[in-house]
């Protein structure tokens, strides 16, 4: 669904008091023009509770492509969870789609390691995540809950 | 040893001295922030709940929309595309 750049500077700044409100840590977002005509943004939150070794982050990126009149559309994005205290990741990406679609046949794949940094499967596959509030709510859930994130459930893709 | 509080509805039903219908009335309002878990399950960070009891809850305002043209970043940098798939004929066949 196509939105104004306005709706995006709107829904930017809904994921970041979404974040703030549960307690993270979010710097100030701001809406990024590209060289190719695209717009996007990348914001990271710290999230409440634990340092050690270091505080849980999540980060949210989206990339929105010119949809005519004015209007965007997102074509990639990628929401991850790196729980440092928990030693864990999770992630929900779509980017280099032509790629996936000829490789995997999926747009939207996934990243799981109960392990940080030794995943038994490099992509999961994914269904697509249709807004950023879907995604961060998703690894919120992650985060919050201290049982296995259940990567062993999911199909890899290769 | 994690710290990392959550609260369940019942948990801010008690604090408050209300009931958990009014407390997912709340949360299904918007006027308490929650981490939906599933349908039926939701958790508070205790650092929420706190701001939700100072007033502190801030209300969304628009992002700045920057002025300056970027390169476009990379989503998934450094990330190793997936090798091709086999060919579903072969993978039945074998």
């Amino acid at each position: 669904m196509s939105q104004s750049l306005a709706q995006i500077a709107s829904y930017l700044g809904g994921l970041a008091v979404y974040l703030r409100n549960l307690g993270a840590e979010v710097l100030e977002p701001v809406l990024d023009r590209y060289d190719s005509g695209e717009i996007g943004f990348a914001i990271t939150a710290q999230l409440p509770g634990s340092n050690d070794p270091k505080p849980a982050l999540i980060t949210a990126q989206e990339i929105w492509q010119p949809a005519g009149s004015g209007r965007f559309e997102r074509s990639e994005y990628g929401y991850d969870l790196i729980d440092y205290p928990a030693n864990r990741r999770r992630a929900f990406h779509m980017h280099d789609v032509s790629e996936y679609l000829s490789r995997l046949g999926v747009t939207a794949h996934e990243h799981c390691e109960e392990v940080l940094g030794k995943p038994t499967c490099d992509h999961y596959l994914g269904l697509p995540v249709y807004s950023g509030y879907e995604g961060l709510n998703a690894l919120l859930a992650c985060w919050s809950d201290p049982g296995p994130l259940g990567c062993a459930k999911l199909r890899c893709a290769r | 040893m994690q710290d990392k509080p959550f609260l369940s509805p019942n948990d801010i039903a008690s604090e408050l001295a209300v009931s958990t219908s009014t407390v997912l009335r709340l949360i299904h309002e918007q006027r308490l922030p929650a981490i939906r878990v599933s349908e039926r399950i939701y958790r508070i960070p205790v650092a929420a709940f706190e701001k939700y009891k100072a007033g502190a809850l801030e209300s969304p305002s628009p992002a700045r929309v920057s002025a300056e043209v970027k390169k476009r970043p990379r989503i998934g940098a450094g990330e190793r595309l997936p090798e091709a798939a086999e060919p579903i004929a072969r993978v039945r066949s074998a």
